[in-house]
């Protein structure tokens, strides 16, 4: 997964992220290796399958493959009730730290994170920023929000979660 | 919407799990669920722009056994959630797309049943306004009256509905906008109804214009209505179908009941017709014997539980009409129809008035409505007089009275007054002679406001111009027999 400047994928150097997605979804990273090899635009967008997927049919998805219940995620996500009805039904979109507390809450690993930031139009988990390198460590190693935050805290940083 | 009560909905919406997504459009979407309990409901999510939760919530107060019973409504910040009991069995849409029209008997049943739903749902103040065949499922107790994402509660202060809904072909005219809806547009719908019934026939015509589909004047046209194997069944569907409101049945109960009465003489008739031939009719008048008729193995069908003092009350009563002369008219008209007649053997193995009907062709069939009026002529007449508007009826009157002056004023100034000849030969002819008249142009004149008012089908209106020209002509005869009586009296009184 490449990050709009052309630095090498975070996810990348990360073993622990878990399975990839789907065997017969091309992995991101391979298919940068095309398009920087590619001589124009055209020849690599002419074989790109279309990947049209919203945040609100990704987190369906995540749902779905994990048998989880909307109402569980969003409690244990801490995000208001009416504002996480409405970011799974796609009418809004969450922030920064919805959205992470959101990723973990569903159990994503360091990928599918990455992904679910895109989709909503976010910046990735960005190992350079003090913050994100907490939460990618915390993430790749399987913790709870809960955790995490308790991390965040102790180091010093906004916590993902903040008390109303 | 407070968070825990977003969060209780969604918990409630979660326990649900879908079993099939019956429909998924914008205004909403319709899935067939278990709830926890294993019970299979029917889950209709509604955009909040289009719900109306007050309907619904009053509807879930509902306890009839015709209306889909709503298990539970919740609402999500974007949508309302109605889940309700799931019917099982096929929707009219599907029943008559599938088998064909249904016979006058099954459809006057299946009528009452859904008037029955409506009558439940004004009577809590819930207007339908989408009553239609696929809305109608016929489960196993009979039909049930489903699907209220139309609906509202009556409210008496608001001049026009303010959202507009409805089926092109089944909404009546106040839903596209004009006016206020109220149970009386519900009462158009099964009218609508009716008429899909028997011939199957939509009425869209492919028009989801408003404009254009109120325009089409006539809601039950040629096509419609020459299926139909009884004018009362038309009259009833025209009277629910009239464009101002007030001209149809005011209410459930209305409706009803003229359902209930047109089943009991469909019965009576399906009960008497196996024992009538056309020829008995015309030339004697013991055309059902009070034996024949009173015994109920001779009925129609063995399952239809006929008591045998009601037939035999009505065949003396017929008998008696008959016999007398004034019950007569119908006997005329069936004379031109003589060729077409079926036999008497074809009537008596027949099983039910619709099969032996229904062997003919459709030209036919106006034989056999000849047939059966002879039998029920004036039981249909005060049925159709019964269910005749105030207006018709009073022209109808209006033009009997005064047909019946104009002819006896005819006769004065030609010189047979009354006053002369009572003194000398038989005084009662003439008082006699003066009231078959009237009776006869009142009779004959509700038969024409009938004919003009009714925009009835070619066909139909061929057959009462045929029937109307008849009875002029019988007028015309009886008005030349008391002519000739006069005359020969004179000779043999005055010399």
């Amino acid at each position: 997964m490449g990050s709009a400047d052309g630095e090498p994928a975070v996810g990348a150097s990360v073993p622990a992220g878990g399975c990839s997605k789907a065997k017969d979804e091309t992995l991101t990273e391979e298919l940068l290796q095309k398009l920087l090899q590619s001589a124009s635009p055209e020849a690599y967008l002419a074989d790109l399958p279309s990947y049209d997927r919203t945040l609100a049919d990704y987190l369906g998805e995540l749902l779905r493959e994990r048998g989880l219940r909307r109402s569980e995620v969003i409690r244990r996500s801490g995000i208001n009730a009416t504002f996480g009805y409405q970011i799974f039904q796609g009418t809004r979109r969450p922030g920064r730290d919805n959205a992470l507390a959101l990723a973990m809450a569903l159990g994503c690993n360091l990928r599918q994170t990455q992904r679910l930031l895109r989709l909503a139009g976010l910046s990735e988990l960005w190992c350079k920023d003090r913050r994100d390198a907490i939460v990618i460590f915390c993430i790749a190693h399987g913790s709870s929000l809960q955790r995490c935050d308790e991390e965040l805290y102790r180091l010093g940083e906004q916590t993902l979660t903040h008390a109303e | 919407m407070d968070d825990a009560q977003t969060m209780c909905a969604m918990e409630i919406d979660e326990s649900y799990v879908v079993r099939r997504v019956l429909a998924n459009h914008e205004a909403g979407s319709t899935e067939l669920v278990t709830s926890e309990g294993g019970e299979l409901c029917v889950r209709k999510r509604i955009p909040r722009a289009l719900a109306n939760p007050q309907a619904w919530a009053t509807a879930m107060l509902l306890d009839c056994p015709r209306v889909a019973k709503v298990v539970q409504l919740y609402a999500l910040p974007d949508q309302l959630v109605v889940v309700t009991q799931y019917v099982p069995g096929g929707s009219l849409s599907e029943v008559v797309g599938g088998e064909g029209p249904l016979d006058m008997r099954a459809a006057v049943d299946v009528v009452l049943q859904v008037a029955e739903a409506a009558a439940a749902l004004h009577a809590v103040g819930i207007v339908h306004r989408d009553i239609k065949p696929s809305n109608v499922i016929m489960g196993a107790r009979g039909a049930v009256l489903v699907d209220l994402g139309s609906a509202r509660l009556h409210d008496e202060s608001a001049a026009r509905d303010t959202t507009l809904l409805g089926t092109a072909g089944f909404a009546a005219p106040e839903q596209y906008g004009f006016a206020q809806t109220d149970a009386r547009s519900d009462i158009y719908s099964i009218g609508r109804l009716m008429a899909y019934l028997v011939e199957g026939d939509t009425g869209a015509r492919g028009s989801t214009d408003g404009a254009a589909a109120v325009n089409a004047t006539d809601p039950l046209d040629a096509k419609t209505l020459s299926r139909c194997s009884s004018d009362a069944y038309a009259a009833i569907a025209q009277r629910c179908c009239a464009f101002e409101p007030s001209a149809r049945y005011q209410t459930d109960a209305e409706l009803m009941c003229a359902l209930r009465e047109l089943r009991d003489q469909i019965a009576l008739i399906d009960a008497s017709v196996p024992d009538v031939t056309p020829n008995d009719a015309v030339s004697s008048d013991n055309a059902a014997t009070p034996g024949n008729a009173a015994t109920p193995g001779n009925a129609a069908s063995p399952d239809r539980a006929m008591d045998p003092g009601n037939v035999r009350e009505y065949a003396e009563v017929t008998e008696a009409e008959t016999s007398d002369g004034i019950g007569t008219p119908n006997v005329v008209s069936a004379s031109p129809r003589a060729e077409a007649i079926p036999t008497s053997s074809d009537a008596a193995t027949a099983k039910t008035t619709d099969a032996f009907v229904a062997k003919e062709p459709a030209a036919r069939r106006m034989t056999g409505l000849t047939r059966l009026r002879l039998r029920a002529g004036w039981g249909e007449l005060r049925l159709g007089y019964r269910h005749a508007a105030g207006s018709q009826r009073a022209v109808a009157w209006t033009l009997g009275v005064l047909g019946a002056l104009l002819v006896a004023l005819m006769l004065y100034s030609m010189g047979f007054a009354p006053k002369d000849q009572l003194a000398q030969g038989a005084p009662w002819l003439y008082p006699v002679a003066y009231i078959t008249l009237a009776g006869t142009i009142a009779w004959d004149g509700f038969e024409l406001v009938e004919w003009a008012l009714r925009c009835g089908p070619y066909e139909v209106r061929r057959g009462r111009l045929r029937r109307l020209v008849a009875r002029l002509l019988k007028v015309a005869a009886i008005c030349l027999a008391t002519l000739v009586a006069e005359v020969i009296l004179a000779l043999a009184i005055g010399g």
